[in-house]
């Protein structure tokens, strides 16, 4: 069969977009990995934080916000967020405050709201109750549900071999198949722009950059379920409660090849000790590290809408690290696009997306 | 084109011509184990803005395969770059390049090698843009760029070092200071180059490492 749409990646980006797809015609969803969400998708941080990102992403985020609340009965759970200063970081302090809207407290304050801050290095504290853990899980699957309920194919394990344009149509290979489709989306993630080189587009520039984490026991056996995420001003690090245990990240932007990503030790290493003045209970000893691969247009903003140098090719990437927040509005855009609705984002928020900034 | 800049460590006259640079000699040698891991053994390579010479007078000896051009913008660096590479029997007489000005790529062209070590940061983002499309182009297939240098990461400097010193920058020429580095490796590779790797190097520098494909 002729599908309408092939959707090449199985993360946030490709399976949110599948969904809204599902509506206006035949998905096939293709992930290459045994499983959905492998790559980028498995290994976030999982906040919403709808002032965190570029004013573009911000944009999507306000408009992803009722969605994250709302829809399926919510995926949010309260967390909070603080940004946490030495002495001499006032600048870099004074700019995330600004740019997050967050509300600057005292050190005691703080430290009514995390025991272990360290009074003698922490110096600048600033929080908002308005940042929430994201059931990234739960995402995945309600999109996939979304789809499926609409007669969408999810093939897992399947890598695209190549992909022609011929009879006006899209003829994508995976092992000896050719499957055809009439729109192609690309929502390959760190491998978006091989897609489009194999599809015979121009690529964009995406520049994939990893970030590594460490998870380790709860800071000395304290509960730290209602504890809020900490960021180290000009986000040189960053430390979240995951599942009762707790995550430090040296929130590292290393540009990296494409490829199943790890941690890197010295970083990770690095970053800890970055971390560890802050609070007063030491690091001894880490469960499990990991690294994503967050990936960048060279502007630092999301590319979502229709290649200007082929027809019918959909970009759904440069996600950095808001493919998860940002997912209800830049797949319902893409809909939209799609389908020749009005969108709901202003003209100039869907140009700052459009892969067509990119001519020159 | 060429600024004139305050520099914190600009290089002091030797004995002859010979000018030495404290932070060309700091990272010299960190810079020299990745060259000497993923060069080209063979080929042209092209030193952009060899400043004093002390880099690529110690790069030649170390890769006997490649012939190496030294250049640079500043008509004064000429000399002690000669004078730092005289008898050396794989380097070619230095000569002047104005790399952010279009079109060498075709006129000098085609390197297996291209390095390019602490400009990115000294140049306006326009500049960094002509340069960055010239060095692609410049590239025989197969080639390989190594770009050197600090880097904003999400548009902020990573250390109170280099926020000082970004700073600095900016206050002499409001175009000009640290790139961003996606916007310079998403540059490379819209053009259609492949990063390889990335080296976390002494100083909150990186070594981005980038191959045309063949």
């Amino acid at each position: 069969m002729t599908y309408d749409f092939i959707i090449i990646g199985g993360g946030i980006a490709g399976t949110s977009v599948a969904a809204r797809l599902s509506h206006l015609g035949s998905v096939l969803l293709l992930e290459a990995e045994g499983a959905l969400a492998y790559h980028a998708s498995g290994r976030s941080a999982a906040l919403f934080e709808a002032n965190y990102g570029h004013p573009v992403t911000v944009a999507l985020n306000m408009a992803s916000a009722s969605y994250h609340h709302t829809a399926h009965g919510g995926v949010l759970s309260p967390r909070g967020l603080m940004i946490l200063g030495a002495a001499d970081e006032a600048t870099a302090f004074a700019d995330d405050v600004a740019t997050m809207g967050l509300e600057e407290i005292g050190v005691d304050a703080a430290r009514a709201i995390v025991p272990i801050l360290n009074p003698d290095h922490v110096v600048y504290a600033a929080w908002h109750e308005s940042a929430w853990d994201l059931d990234t899980d739960r995402m995945i699957q309600n999109f996939v549900a979304e789809m499926r309920g609409n007669g969408g194919v999810l093939r897992t394990g399947v890598r695209v071999a190549g992909i022609v344009r011929d009879g006006g149509l899209w003829q994508v290979t995976v092992g000896d198949e050719r499957i055809a489709a009439h729109t192609l989306v690309n929502a390959a993630g760190a491998w978006a722009d091989g897609v489009a080189d194999m599809a015979g587009v121009r690529q964009l520039g995406l520049t994939p950059l990893r970030r590594s984490m460490a998870r380790m026991p709860a800071p000395g056996g304290h509960d730290v379920t209602a504890w809020p995420m900490l960021i180290g001003a000009g986000e040189t690090w960053y430390a979240k409660p995951d599942a009762g245990a707790w995550l430090v990240s040296p929130a590292e932007e290393d540009p990296a090849t494409p490829h199943d990503a790890w941690a890197d030790d010295m970083v990770l290493a690095e970053g800890i000790a970055r971390y560890q003045p802050f609070v007063t209970e030491e690091v001894t000893r880490v469960t499990s590290t990991w690294a994503g691969l967050r990936t960048f247009a060279p502007d630092r903003c999301l590319v979502l809408g229709y290649a200007t140098d082929a027809p019918d090719f959909i970009w759904v990437a440069g996600q950095g690290g808001y493919g998860f927040q940002t997912a209800p509005a830049a797949s319902q855009l893409v809909a939209d696009l799609i389908a020749g609705r009005p969108p709901e984002l202003d003209a100039a928020t869907i140009a700052a997306l459009s892969p067509a900034r990119f001519d020159r | 084109m060429t600024r004139k800049l305050t520099l914190p460590d600009a290089p002091a006259p030797g004995d002859d011509a010979r000018m030495s640079a404290p932070s060309a000699l700091r990272n010299r040698d960190a810079i020299l184990a990745v060259l000497t891991r993923v060069a080209p053994a063979t080929g042209r390579a092209l030193e952009i803005a060899s400043g004093t010479g002390e880099h690529v007078a110690a790069f030649a000896p170390a890769t006997p395969g490649l012939i190496w051009q030294p250049t640079d913008v500043d008509a004064g660096r000429i000399a002690s770059i000669t004078a730092w590479t005289q008898g050396a029997h794989n380097i070619l007489p230095p000569r002047h390049l104005d790399a952010c000005a279009p079109g060498w790529a075709l006129r000098e062209g085609a390197f297996d090698l291209i390095t390019l070590t602490n400009l990115l940061h000294l140049i306006a983002q326009d500049e960094a843009q002509v340069l960055l499309r010239e060095v692609s182009q410049a590239l025989s297939p197969g080639g390989i760029a190594l770009i050197y240098g600090p880097f904003l990461r999400d548009g902020a400097p990573t250390s109170a070092g280099d926020a000082d010193f970004h700073a600095s920058l900016q206050a002499q020429d409001p175009a000009i200071g640290y790139k961003d580095v996606v916007g310079v490796a998403g540059t490379l590779t819209g053009h259609g180059l492949h990063l390889f790797e990335t080296v976390r190097m002494p100083a909150n520098n990186l070594m981005l490492c980038f191959e045309k494909p063949v």
